[in-house]
């Protein structure tokens, strides 16, 4: 199943732990990067999509616990957890919110995302 | 662990013969037999992909990962993706590497040096030739910024450091719609962002793009191309940024446009170009910043603007642009010049010519603005013009303060 997960701009240092916290290394901490969605009142979001199995999303609904991988305890776990707090699943598009992470199931993630109301931000003049 | 030793690799293709037909064999690994630096990726050999970057758990299966695909041309320039979301994902049917569009991408870091020669690239939608310089360092395999790529899939993608011949290319691009790659882009629709800030192109091929109805941001940025083909546009609606800042080309072909509605922003900033031909615009509506900082044009063709009501801006900047033909504007639908011509070159015929058009459009309900600066002011058949357009309710501002 392939999941698209927005994720407000105030929550990418949150959700990038929590990125890793159920990752397998330090590169997941790049998993929200650019500022490149925009909701209709104007505020933006890093958008990643990724094909996950159920056992994933029971994992990233369940308690997390930290992963063996960080012998050098890079994960703010505490952020982890609040960025988890914030994480609505729907397996159906729904409208980005700007305070939590609505991850959203569709095969066509371009598709999903302008399901939940976003467009891509054009940086031009 | 992968094996990474794949210098000397043949792969005879006996349906793709060299040089397009004669009696050699065609190898893909010959084209870098000789030790030409590049890459070569092939989605459709399972050895060469792993799940993760490290290369320890092998794709093995449609809907995997893919964290790790290895170069075949014995460079070992492989491309990798650490973080997990942002890998490509394997499909089958045919082979491939699945692209979302949104963050997925493989970065393979090019050598010092950089690769300047060629780069074919096959996906679901098309498979093309495009001639490329990419710097040394990271470049992204599978979309510019994870976003914008001619597909939603690789089949095969092959950068060799040196020009391949045309006979080469074709064989190249041959194996990898036997591969299962789209031969054409013939089919294709939308080419939304396709090419956008692909930088490195240095050419771009003649495809087919004659179902093309949008054209929107398709080689925006692409700042490296010098010319342009003449590809097929008759479907062509929407044009916009399709060519923004295009800043090296010096010429533009004569494409056919006749279906274009939106033109806003299409050739923004193409500060090269001197010349511009006669295209077809006569379904153009809007014009919005259109020519915008064309920097380099001298002059301008009788363009048909008889559909236009948004001219806001449309040759603004473009400050070396002196002559201006008469009855450009005879027949146009809407008012509305604001900057159109504000830091341009004019001379006092080409300035007398717009506004004795303007007149003659008869326009004197809906937006009526017109604005020039720069170049000469009117004479006074362009002051009669401004009289008679202020009279139908237009605000007229010119060079000189009439």
């Amino acid at each position: 199943m392939r999941i698209t997960i927005p994720c407000p701009a105030a929550w990418r240092p949150d959700a990038n732990h929590f990125a890793m916290a159920l990752g397998s290394g330090p590169a997941d901490a790049l998993t929200y990067g650019s500022l490149n969605w925009l909701d209709t009142a104007g505020n933006l979001y890093a958008c990643a999509s990724l094909i996950v199995s159920y056992t994933f999303v029971s994992k990233a609904q369940s308690t997390l616990s930290h992963p063996a991988w960080d012998v050098d305890n890079i994960i703010d776990m505490d952020a982890a957890r609040r960025a988890q707090a914030a994480l609505v699943f729907s397996l159906t598009p729904v409208t980005a919110m700007p305070d939590k992470l609505t991850a959203c199931a569709g095969d066509d993630a371009l598709a999903t995302l302008a399901a939940m109301g976003l467009t891509q931000v054009e940086v031009y003049v | 662990m992968h094996n990474l030793a794949f210098r000397g690799l043949r792969l005879p293709r006996l349906g793709a013969m060299r040089g397009g037909g004669g009696a050699v064999p065609f190898s893909i690994a010959d084209l870098f037999a000789s030790s030409e630096q590049g890459a070569w990726y092939g989605p459709s050999d399972l050895s060469t992909l792993f799940q993760d970057s490290a290369g320890t758990t092998p794709v093995t299966t449609a809907g995997q990962p893919v964290g790790l695909m290895l170069d075949k041309s014995g460079n070992d320039n492989h491309a990798v993706q650490a973080t997990a979301a942002a890998r490509p994902t394997y499909q089958t049917g045919p082979a491939r590497a699945t692209l979302d569009k949104v963050d997925d991408r493989l970065s393979v870091t090019v050598p010092v040096g950089g690769f300047t020669g060629t780069m074919v690239l096959g996906t679901d939608q098309g498979t093309a030739s495009y001639g490329v310089t990419i710097p040394a360092g990271a470049y992204d395999i599978g979309g510019r910024g994870g976003q914008y790529f001619p597909g939603n899939a690789i089949v095969g993608q092959l950068i060799r450091d040196g020009a391949l011949s045309a006979g080469d290319a074709a064989a190249t691009e041959a194996y990898f719609v036997e591969n299962g790659a789209t031969a054409g882009y013939g089919s294709v629709t939308d080419f939304g962002r396709f090419w956008r800030d692909w930088s490195e192109i240095t050419s771009f091929p003649l495809i087919d793009t004659s179902s093309g109805t949008s054209f929107d941001y398709a080689w925006f940025g692409c700042n490296s191309l010098t010319s342009f083909p003449l590809i097929d546009t008759s479907a062509g609606a929407n044009f916009r940024l399709a060519w923004y800042s295009c800043t090296s080309l010096t010429s533009f072909p004569l494409i056919d446009t006749s279906s274009g509605t939106d033109f806003e922003r299409a050739w923004y900033s193409c500060t090269s170009l001197t010349s511009f031909p006669l295209i077809d615009t006569s379904s153009g509506t809007n014009f919005y910043r259109a020519w915008y900082n064309c920097s380099s044009l001298a002059s301008f063709p009788l363009i048909d603007t008889s559909s236009g009501t948004n001219f806001v801006q449309t040759w603004r900047d473009c400050d070396s642009l002196t002559s201006f033909p008469a009855n450009a504007f005879d027949n146009i639908k809407g008012g509305d010049f604001t900057d159109a011509f504000t830091n341009t070159a004019l001379t006092q015929t080409s300035i007398d010519n717009i506004l004795v058009s303007l007149v003659a459009s008869g326009i004197a309900a809906g937006t009526r603005v017109f604005d020039q600066s720069g170049g000469s002011a009117p004479s006074s058949t362009g002051e009669a013009a401004i009289d008679t357009l202020r009279s139908r309710g237009w605000t007229v501002t010119v060079t000189g303060g009439y």
